[in-house]
């Protein structure tokens, strides 16, 4: 019974305009991303190479990963070339001062995450709104319930039947882009890479998942379409754009987060005071200096790690929040990426200091292996079939109850 | 007639469920924004309060060998209006390896972008069926047997709910002002002020543009759920789309290079080809048989003309890479006309001095302000160097003042988006009158 009335919905859907929209706008933005990530990564490319051509200097810039296709994440603040000039206490970056292209900064950029996150989610509403009080009002759902079927079977078959026409199209048109940039000259994914780009799908696929079921849900609790779909907007504006703020605020509440730049500026400060007392020989000096700034550098590097993750464990429990940590860890975008990416390069500068050695065979950036960025968006991931299993009984409970008449 | 028809709509629209649903929800997540924000904006004064200590000790403590003139960059102030729209963040004009990365995964968001986002949505939501769904209920038929021209019944729908819309908006900004006025240690100037009043009749501007679309939309189609179809993915296509394209097509059109190339071409290229250059000269004197001790003195003339030369070669790349990003930035900010989602964007965040004019108007000044102070520490070292004085006094040193914008100012940068929403609103108007003459009522 169940897979006749999922095959109903499938045919009953693909007939409709909601498919013929969820397909068309896949294909269109899947496609203009992947034009728009593709370009952006190729400038990524070009300028990581323009770091090997200088050789006297010892230039630090992560080699931009293929999976920057698709979730781009911490990557501006990852692909930052540092310079290390020997006598230097710390790296510094390149290219301060000179950033102009403010628009930039302004609006989202369109990769998958943000279609996936913002408007694919969107549309899982669309198609979860009117499912059940949409049904109602047509007076199809009396005439449903008189044959012999069980509810639990109706509401089961209603929901997979439409998450697999709003799976479909995506995971279609994300195939055919896939197989197309696999193409393209300069982009190779190795099996590592393909398996991240799998798991960044399967949580896609989750997330979607969640949304389209919290669009079943209040559709099944509101009793007219209209107040259905208001309902499903306001969650989804409140899920996209306001939550994930709740956890900044609620992490300056209880962690101090000095400003960047005062510690800068303390450390120069710091600096100034110890090159003033002169008895201590040039060697002792700058190792005085050196350590000062360190602690300093250290102090503030704790605080600032301690709050990323704080935030990062308080967005976990939302889905909007675990569907991004989840992506950009597998994308090896993420926040503890970011974060060991300055660890490693810390620790590679620290060691040059030590040996007073000036090669870059120890320019040494390591990235996460598959298995570390599994067991940091693991959690994630519960999360977020956490959701799905909650939602789907919730939708049971109140479906069992839900007045046909 | 038409003042009773305005009255009609809007005592329907406000005694609606919905409606009361919807201004709550409006209301209790902008107040949440707000709060939000306020806090925000309390830390952010905080620090830079602190910060300015941590400065005034710096440059206090300058001693006569340092020759760092990068920590005397200024830092823009927090601007009044910051929780209304955070528009570009501080340029950070620092060399810092540790950033906080959070906002790149969850930015934050501000009162104007939720109450766009917001009202927006409503607007279209209240407007998708104000044709189509009396339509179907068959009080069209009704009304228009009535006597009763069509022009006035189309200007009284998108009057009374633009009217309704309005004024959920200006109680919700009511709300925040006094939010601000009680929990932010702030006090609002004649601008500030001049500018909320502007944010506020952008903000009706671009809900009736909304309400007008949604009822083109309306008026065009015959059932109400195909009619709500439409007029969604078109707000999605104008919040979500639109806004992220500009910033791509701009660089298509005018690619500028980027950091690293301008970085490697300004610096290391020419400093290659400047040690090239010198060794050939050199060389030259070499073949031609002179001895060391001469060559210098000889090939000091064309050393120095070369060494000019590659100077102004730099100097031209900078301001080649100057202009190429500006024209970039132009080209994608027209480009970002086209939304009226980033046109509202675009105007409050230069009304709130966080846009992209005001950026480079900071830039400017504080170039100016970083040059100045530089020269007034030379000029100490000097003094100090003459007068062969214990320690070097940098008291009285210029402290950097930011002058606000005035309102003049920020209109002159921000009308420009005004003036698109409102042709975008004639339009639409045109539009919509036009098809409503033609609806069949049938």
């Amino acid at each position: 019974m169940l897979l006749t009335i999922i095959k109903k919905e499938i045919l009953e859907g693909i007939r409709g305009y909601k498919f013929t929209l969820i397909f068309i706008s896949c294909i269109i933005l899947l496609g203009f991303s992947c034009w728009v990530m593709y370009s952006n990564y190729q400038k990524n490319v070009f300028d990581y190479k323009l770091k090997a051509l200088n050789k006297d200097e010892l230039i630090f810039r992560k080699a931009p990963s293929v999976l920057s296709l698709y979730v781009k994440g911490t990557q501006e603040m990852m692909e930052r070339s540092f310079i290390y000039k020997k006598g230097d206490y710390e790296p510094t970056e390149l290219s301060i001062g000179f950033k102009l292209d403010f628009f930039s900064q302004l609006f989202p950029s369109l990769d998958l995450l943000y279609i996936v996150k913002v408007i694919l989610s969107f549309l899982a509403l669309i198609i979860g709104f009117d499912l059940i009080c949409g049904e109602k009002r047509n007076g199809t759902l009396r005439l449903m319930l008189s044959n012999s079927v069980s509810r639990k079977d109706i509401i089961l078959g209603k929901i997979i039947g439409n998450y697999a026409l709003l799976i479909t199209p995506f995971l279609i048109s994300f195939l055919l882009y896939f197989i197309i940039i696999n193409l393209v000259p300069g982009v190779k994914f190795s099996f590592e890479e393909i398996i991240r780009v799998l798991f960044v799908l399967l949580s896609s696929a989750i997330y979607l998942l969640v949304f389209f079921l919290m669009g079943v849900a209040i559709s099944s609790l509101s009793k007219t379409q209209r107040g259905s779909i208001i309902t499903c907007f306001i969650v989804w504006i409140f899920f996209i754009f306001i939550q994930p703020s709740f956890a900044t605020i609620i992490a300056k509440e209880t962690q101090t987060m000095p400003y960047i730049r005062k510690i800068e500026e303390q450390k120069q400060l710091a600096q100034i005071e110890i090159e003033k007392n002169n008895n201590l020989s040039k060697d002792a000096l700058w190792d005085n200096i050196y350590d000062k700034k360190i602690s300093l550098t250290l102090g503030f590097r704790n605080k600032l790690n301690s709050y990323i993750n704080f935030i990062t464990k308080i967005n976990m429990f939302f889905p909007t929040g675990a569907y991004v940590i989840c992506t950009t860890n597998m994308a090896q975008y993420g926040l503890y990426d970011e974060m060991k990416l300055r660890t490693d390069l810390f620790q590679t500068i620290r060691s040059i200091v030590k040996n007073k050695a000036n090669n870059s065979e120890n320019n040494i950036i390591t990235n996460y292996s598959i298995e570390d960025s599994l067991s940091n968006s693991v959690w994630a991931i519960l999360v977020l079939i956490f959701y799905a299993i909650g939602l789907v009984l919730l939708i049971y409970m109140v479906f069992i109850k839900y007045d046909v008449r | 007639m038409i003042s009773t028809i305005i009255i009609k709509e809007i005592s329907t629209i406000l005694r609606s469920k919905v409606f009361i649903i919807s201004f709550l929800s409006i209301f209790i997540l902008s107040g949440v924004c707000i709060l939000v924000q306020v806090d925000n904006f309390n830390n952010k004064q905080k620090e830079y309060s602190d910060y300015l200590v941590v400065h005034h000790q710096l440059i206090n403590s300058i001693t006569i060998n340092y020759d760092n003139s990068l920590w005397l960059w200024p830092d823009k102030p927090v601007p009044n209006l910051l929780m209304f729209s955070n528009g570009i963040g501080q340029i950070m004009r620092m060399p810092s390896l540790d950033r906080n990365t959070i906002t790149q995964l969850f930015p934050d968001v501000d009162f104007c972008t939720i109450i766009s986002i917001l009202f927006s949505l409503m607007a279209v939501l209240f407007s998708f069926n104000a044709i189509c769904g009396e339509k179907e209920d068959g009080t069209l038929r009704l009304i228009f047997s009535s006597p009763m021209k069509r022009s006035t019944f189309i200007i009284a729908k998108w009057l009374g709910g633009t009217i309704c819309l309005a004024l959920c908006l200006v109680i919700c900004l009511l709300f925040a002002i006094i939010v601000i006025l009680f929990n932010a240690n702030i006090d609002f100037q004649v601008v500030d002020w001049l500018s909320i009043l502007s944010i506020l009749i952008t903000g009706v501007i671009y809900i009736s543009l909304f309400y007008l679309i949604g009822l083109y939309i309306s008026s065009k189609t015959f059932q109400s759920h195909i009619s709500m179809l439409i007029s969604l993915l078109v707000w999605g296509i104008c919040i979500l789309i639109l806004p992220s394209i500009p910033d791509f097509m701009g660089k298509l059109i005018s690619p500028s290079p980027s950091m690293a190339e301008f970085i490697y071409e300004s610096e290391y290229q020419i400093q290659t080809e400047k040690i090239k250059s010198i060794d050939n000269i050199r060389n030259k004197y070499i073949n031609r048989g002179y001895s060391e001790n001469i060559i210098d003195s000889l090939s000091k003339d064309e050393i120095a003309k070369s060494l000019n030369e590659f100077n102004e070669k730099q100097n031209m790349i900078q301001s080649d890479f100057g202009r190429k990003t500006q024209l970039q930035t132009i080209i994608s900010t027209t480009m970002a006309l086209i939304s009226p989602y980033s046109c509202f964007i675009l105007t409050c965040n230069e009304l709130t001095d966080c846009g992209i004019y005001s950026q480079i108007r900071f830039r400017n000044i504080s170039q100016d302000y970083h040059s100045t102070l530089w020269n007034f520490i030379e000029t100490r070292k000097e003094d100090f160097r003459k007068n062969n004085s214990s320690k070097l006094s940098l008291t009285g040193y210029p402290v950097f003042k930011y002058i606000e914008p005035s309102f003049k100012e920020r209109l002159m940068v921000g009308g420009v988006p005004i003036i698109v929403l409102i042709l975008y609103n004639i339009l639409f108007f045109v539009l919509t009158f036009n098809a409503f003459l033609k609806y069949d009522l049938r």
